[in-house]
This record gives C-alpha cells, sequence and structure tokens, in this order.
C-alpha cells in the first residue's frame, strides 16, 4: 500500500474520534441544563425549575418615600413616582401639561395606598410622597395623597366584645389600635416593634394618613 | 399580639373612676340593657361593690393579687354632655374620640383623671342609631386604662372589659392563616365559630 492511502484512513481514524468526543460532550451539556422548553416534555421529562433565590434581607430601616425598598410596587405606584420626576425637574410653563395626568394617577393610586397603609404599612410609608416632594406639588394633585402626620398622642390598643344582643362588631377577635390627634380618631397600623406595644397614653407617632387609616413608623 | 404587662399593672388595688356621658341626640342619665332603669351610682355600686359581683369576681380570680377601689360617692361624674352628637360617634365608630372627649369633661368638672387606674365611658346602648359601628357591648384597651360600657353595665360586661384592660384577651382563638383563612376554634362566648 503507497504512502498516500494510508495517510488517508488515518485521517479519516481521527476525525470520526473528534465527532464523537464532541457529540459526547454535547449530551452531558443538554443533561446539566435540562431540556429546552418544549423539548422533552412529550416523553415524560420534567423541566428542572430555576435554583431558588434567597431572599433580600433589608437590614436598614426603611425610609419614607424610598420606593426602591418597598417589597412590591403596583404599576400605578411606579407610573405616579415617575410622573412626579417628570413633573418636578419640567419648567413651570411645561407643568400644565402635565397636571390632567397627574391628578388621574393620584386618583388610582389612592384606593391601592390605602391596602397598603391597612395591610402593609411598612411598604405604605417606603411609598408615601414624603414631605420634599409635596412641597412642589400642586394642590389638584395633592388633595388625592396621604397626608403626612406626626404627633404625640394616644395609641390604644383595643379588643371589642360581642353584644349582648347577639351584634357581632369588627374586631371581636383581633386586637386593632387607634389614635386621636386634632380631634380626629384614626385607625392606627404598626409593624415591627410596635406589634408588641402595650396601650400607651402618650407616645410619638410619626406617618402617613389616608382618610381615617394612619400607618405609623416604627419606634427609632 | 401585644407584651406582657408589668406586675405593678397587675396587681395591687385598682381604683376606678366612671365617667357617665350623653348627648344632644341622646339626653339624660345613661339607660340600662334597652330598658328603662337609668345608670345611677347607685346601680353602679351594686353591679362593682356587691357580694359576687365585680369586685369579688376580681379578687377571687386573681387569688387576693388584686382588687377594685370604687366608691360611688366619690368616684362617678354626673352625666356629661359630649361635644359631638351620639350619632356621629357611632357611625365613624369613634370610641377613643368619645374616650377623650369623655375625659377632658371629667376633667372640667374635678375628677383627677390621671389618677385613676382605669376610667369607664358609661353610655346608653348606641347600636340601634343609623349607621352605627357601635356593635359592641363593651370595649377596652388590652393592658390600658379605658374601658367602655355600650349600655349595659353588669356584671359580665364590665367584668370581662376589666379584664382586657389587665392584658386578658378573648380566649381559645385561633384564626388560621394562608391559604386557608378560616376562622377556627371557640370563641370566647363559648360558641363553636
Amino acid at each position: 500500500m503507497s504512502k498516500l492511502p494510508r495517510l488517508f484512513i488515518l485521517a479519516l481514524f481521527f476525525l470520526f474520534c473528534a465527532v464523537g468526543f464532541f457529540r459526547k460532550q454535547q449530551i452531558q451539556q443538554a443533561v446539566a441544563v435540562g431540556p429546552a422548553e418544549g423539548v422533552g416534555a412529550h416523553r415524560g421529562v420534567k423541566p428542572m425549575p430555576p435554583p431558588a433565590r434567597e431572599p433580600d434581607v433589608i437590614e436598614a430601616p426603611r425610609l419614607f418615600g424610598s420606593l426602591s425598598q418597598a417589597s412590591s410596587v403596583a404599576p400605578v405606584m411606579e407610573e405616579f413616582a415617575t410622573w412626579i420626576d417628570d413633573y418636578l425637574v419640567s419648567a413651570p410653563a411645561h407643568r400644565a401639561a402635565l397636571l390632567s395626568r397627574g391628578i388621574e394617577l393620584a386618583k388610582l393610586r389612592r384606593p391601592v395606598m390605602l391596602d397598603l397603609i391597612q395591610n402593609d404599612p411598612e411598604s405604605a410609608l417606603a411609598l408615601a410622597v414624603n414631605r420634599v416632594e409635596r412641597v412642589d406639588l400642586p394642590a389638584s394633585v395633592l388633595q388625592f395623597l396621604e397626608q403626612p402626620v406626626s404627633a404625640r398622642a394616644e395609641l390604644a390598643v383595643m379588643q371589642s366584645c360581642l353584644h349582648p344582643n347577639g351584634l357581632e362588631p369588627e374586631h371581636t377577635h383581633e386586637l386593632y389600635r387607634a389614635t386621636v390627634i386634632n380631634d380626629q380618631e384614626y385607625r392606627v397600623y404598626v409593624y415591627g416593634a410596635r406589634l408588641h406595644d402595650a396601650s400607651l397614653r402618650e407616645t410619638s407617632l410619626h406617618g402617613f394618613a389616608l382618610d381615617q387609616s394612619l400607618a405609623v413608623a416604627r419606634r427609632a | 399580639m401585644t407584651g406582657r404587662p408589668s406586675q405593678s399593672w397587675t396587681h395591687g388595688n385598682k381604683s376606678l373612676l366612671v365617667i357617665l356621658v350623653d348627648f344632644s341626640d341622646l339626653t339624660g342619665a345613661p339607660i340600662n340593657k334597652n330598658g328603662t332603669v337609668e345608670i345611677t351610682p347607685s346601680l353602679l355600686d351594686s353591679v362593682i361593690n356587691d357580694s359576687g359581683e365585680v369586685r369579688n369576681f376580681l379578687q377571687n380570680s386573681s387569688f387576693g393579687k388584686t382588687d377594685l377601689v370604687f366608691d360611688s360617692s366619690s368616684d362617678v361624674t354626673g352625666v356629661l354632655r359630649m361635644p359631638n352628637t351620639a350619632e356621629s360617634y357611632a357611625a365613624a365608630d369613634a370610641t377613643t374620640l368619645l374616650h377623650t372627649h369623655a375625659r377632658a369633661a371629667a376633667l372640667s368638672a374635678g375628677f383627677d383623671v390621671e389618677d385613676y387606674d382605669r376610667v369607664a365611658v358609661v353610655f346608653s346602648n348606641l347600636s340601634g342609631l343609623s349607621g352605627s359601628k357601635f356593635t359592641f357591648g363593651g370595649r377596652a384597651n388590652v393592658i390600658g386604662s379605658n374601658l367602655w360600657i355600650n349600655g349595659y353595665f353588669d356584671f359580665r360586661v364590665v367584668g370581662h372589659e376589666l379584664g382586657h384592660t389587665y392584658g386578658l384577651r378573648h380566649s381559645n382563638y385561633w384564626q388560621v392563616s394562608g391559604s386557608l383563612q378560616h376562622q377556627c376554634g371557640h370563641g370566647y362566648s363559648g360558641r363553636r365559630l
């Protein structure tokens, strides 16, 4: 046999070995990653779930108006925050054109904020429009927003009891909290250490109120 | 969940002030149990101080660790007029505001309100008013000095509300969290919920 065919056969042999090696590598990678979407489903192969992500732990106390620190943000809250940014950087002459959208968003945001105050006061405080931003906002928008509250007042921890006539009031079993500030009664919603407070004849209350619902920041 | 009260809060003699109130739209002495009997100092005295009534109950159930001090000749106000109408307090469920107004009125009438350990505001039953949210028999601070009696000044309501002020909550109640969201167990009234 001449030299040339022998070299040709040797080259073919190495080519087959190389193809076989790379093919094996591809299969091993596919098994590690799991089948692509739609692939393998008909074979009863369940896609691997993505690895669980450790929840972020927020050590520092949340700040009033720090949108990014809220646990979850409804789209209308983000839209309104963006509107505030746009409004505040706009020249006074251009602000009038933004006003109607701001009022519309403030109205849409109102029930979302009320729900947050009552059910997630910590996030409500993080999403509240802070005092600095409020200074430059028009009254026509402010009237729909939560109001800042700072006072020394009673914090009453309350329990209601069945009426002998068989009526059942709200909060028959769970505790609720109330305060009076400037002759106005508020239902108070707390989190953190304040959940363990007994009734206090006078304490510092800082937070934001919408209607008669008041989210109060935790004690310093 | 609130923390535990201090020993000084739960032990020893506890003075009680009763503030009787009326309203421009519901005048006169509070009426007891929707009947015709007025809540007077003498009725208060019998409900609290008679043998087997509220004072004895607290003494016995605490094994003598606490006692209620109430003198119907000095620890009851006259009927004090509240600045708002009964309907407005009841519709807004403004019990804390009502207590604040009652305390202020008692102070103006010469009572050292802050010197009392427990302060009860007593009024006629407001549950039947239009839009009333005063559908409770009694209401009380948990570990606090305030209680409200909505027209039922009797052993069970007064004794029960005073218990809350000491820090006791409704017993045998369990609310399942998460997806079930059912209220389970026995209420403090003894009926299954």
